[in-house]
């Protein structure tokens, strides 16, 4: 499979999964305060964006897998600059909240956190390998 | 490492990205290992190789 199918392949389930995933929680954010549905349904709803991100995870998975072994190590150094800078942030927002009066933040920025710096070290990374060229 | 898959190619009047097509791997792979900025794995060295016909020291030099 060449790099720019496996490209369309990723593409293809990574913006359905996010669409469903932001219109899923948006849904059930209204559904929840507007109390249109009983709490037991709000729960059984919260599992649709799950089942989104699991999709999005599992097309990262075949996407690296998929990739020759150059882009790949740009691919595997970009989720891993996600990863520390959402465990940074967590961690730290998270001692903040301990000891100052830090407003709570939602678990649920977490993806939307990852999704940015995974997407910014992507771009810097490709730049600074020579990838886009 | 320094290598000379770029002049190995141009002998053959290949595109870079008619060498990544031989060899199942992008065109910006190729880019960057005639760069150097990018050392290949062993597998993929191994294949360069036998594409030209070479040994893998003829062609890498980890030398410099």
């Amino acid at each position: 499979m060449s790099q720019k199918q496996a490209r369309r392949r990723y593409i293809s389930i990574f913006i359905p999964s996010m669409a469903i995933y932001f219109s899923g929680t948006l849904g059930i954010s209204l559904a929840a305060k507007y109390q249109s549905l009983p709490s037991i349904a709000l729960y059984g709803l919260a599992i649709i964006p799950i089942l989104a991100l699991i999709a999005w995870m599992w097309a990262q998975w075949r996407y690296i897998n998929e990739l020759d072994e150059f882009l790949r190590m740009i691919e595997i150094k970009a989720v891993l600059v996600g990863v520390a800078g959402v465990m940074a942030i967590a961690a730290g927002w998270g001692i903040a909240e301990m000891l100052t009066d830090a407003p709570n933040l939602p678990v649920i920025w977490i993806v939307v956190i990852f999704s940015v710096l995974y997407g910014l070290a992507q771009m810097v990374i490709t730049r600074r390998e020579g990838a886009d060229h | 490492m320094k290598n000379c898959l770029k002049t190995l190619r141009a002998e053959r009047n290949w595109s870079q990205a008619f060498l990544g097509e031989k060899l199942d791997v992008s065109r910006q792979t190729i880019n960057a290992i005639e760069a150097g900025r990018y050392d290949p794995s062993l597998p993929l060295a191994f294949k360069i190789a036998r594409l030209f016909e070479m040994k893998i020291e003829t062609i890498f030099d980890d030398a410099a």
